[in-house]
């Protein structure tokens, strides 16, 4: 493989050197001469980070939620949502690419579960939380599941050709 | 969202250390405090951003920054400690969340089907494509017209501030050192034999020209 990177990629590579590692003298000299508005980056820079924080706080949830229901609780969402336990299972694994699955679904799922779409597509997104006497043995602890698409989750468990195309459907509003 | 199916693209080897989730929390928490340090973030997220194509006119800076920190918040993204401190880290986060994505959004639907007759003539002779190859090729005509442009943009940003200055000018010769590989600006220094001052003006003036440069393309 050719790992030698382009003039651009060289370029990319001085000058976030420059950002990152620059004196905060030189640093506030380029933003002054260049015009910036400080306060605005500032401003932008700590949204950037409370908003991160605090869906991390709404997907950890959303992914505690799923992780803790009951037997009873996954039986009657799977039977909500029209899919057979053994889809619930692998969503509760985060074994699903999350981008393959409807819009629709996951807006069902989410009210299912009590959370938002954001936090819930977040949390299917994130590793799974390792429940206790969940773990393995033959497999690392930091190891990833590999992950299917929604449609071939659906088809693994045997749905319907009918079922398959309903729960495939992607319009929010049907 | 950036973050849906971000992977980390880097093996963990035996020899790294991760950092638990309560290490991360406080390096967040502590870049959070810091206003220089979330600055330099947003003003790189801003620069790495702007060298793809796509996903500058869907994502702003802060965008990025935010999808870069929950995805290590989240242990998408590893950090081994051994090899890098946490702004290193974000840093490393956005520029591969933005590489991924951009190569994402080149992707078009299979759907997009192109008839024999739409299909460009190809070479010299300008002869009709040859379907069995055209079928073959997992890439369609659009992708690979999207690909071609956003390879000529990438070419396009050094080239554009190579001819911007006369060769043997300062600004030419440290864009030549840097052109062919860059390790760190004492070494470009060093390399040119040129005064610290002089060079710290002179990467200022570059500094600009690329962000200018930046806001122009962005526009287009």
């Amino acid at each position: 493989m050719n790992t030698k990177k382009t003039p651009d990629e060289n370029l990319l590579d001085a000058q976030l050197d420059f950002i990152m590692n620059g004196s905060q003298k030189q640093l506030d000299e380029y933003l002054a001469e260049s015009g910036a508005d400080v306060e605005e980056i500032n401003r932008k820079a700590s949204l950037a980070f409370d908003r991160a924080m605090d869906m991390h706080t709404k997907a950890k949830q959303a992914a505690e939620t799923l992780a803790n229901l009951s037997p009873g609780e996954q039986k009657i969402i799977a039977d909500n949502l029209g899919i057979r336990r053994s889809v619930m299972t692998a969503f509760r694994e985060h074994r699903v690419i999350v981008a393959s699955i409807p819009k629709r679904f996951l807006a069902q799922l989410a009210t299912q579960l009590r959370q938002t779409m954001e936090a819930t597509t977040t949390a299917l997104s994130a590793p799974a939380i390792q429940l206790s006497g969940q773990h393995k043995s033959d497999q690392k602890p930091d190891a990833a599941p590999d992950r299917v698409t929604f449609e071939k989750l659906l088809r693994d468990a045997a749905m319907t050709e009918d079922g398959v195309k309903e729960l495939m459907r992607d319009d929010l509003d049907g | 969202m950036l973050i849906e199916d971000d992977i980390d693209d880097e093996p963990v080897l035996p020899e790294d250390t991760l950092a638990s989730d309560k290490e991360i929390a406080e390096a967040v928490a502590q870049a959070r405090e810091s206003q220089g340090v979330q600055a330099r973030l947003l003003l790189a997220a801003k620069f790495i951003l702007a060298k793809t194509k796509e996903l500058k006119r869907t994502c702003e800076p802060e965008d990025l920054l935010q999808e870069a920190i929950l995805s290590v918040l989240l242990g998408k993204r590893k950090w081994r400690t051994n090899r890098v401190d946490f702004k290193g880290l974000l840093v490393g986060v956005m520029r591969s969340m933005a590489s991924n994505r951009g190569k994402a959004l080149t992707k078009t639907s299979a759907l997009n089907l192109s008839l024999e007759h739409e299909l460009p003539l190809v070479g010299e002779e300008q002869l009709p494509h040859n379907l069995e190859e055209t079928s073959a090729d997992p890439e369609t005509t659009e992708e690979k017209l999207i690909r071609s442009e956003q390879e000529v943009f990438e070419k396009s940003q050094m080239a554009i501030l190579l001819a911007k200055y006369e060769a043997g000018s300062i600004y030419r010769q440290i864009l030549d050192m840097i052109r062919d590989g860059f390790v760190s600006h004492l070494g470009v220094r060093e390399a040119l034999g040129i005064e610290e001052s002089v060079y710290r003006n002179a990467w200022k003036v570059l500094m600009r020209a690329a962000e200018s440069l930046n806001t122009c393309t962005k526009e287009n």
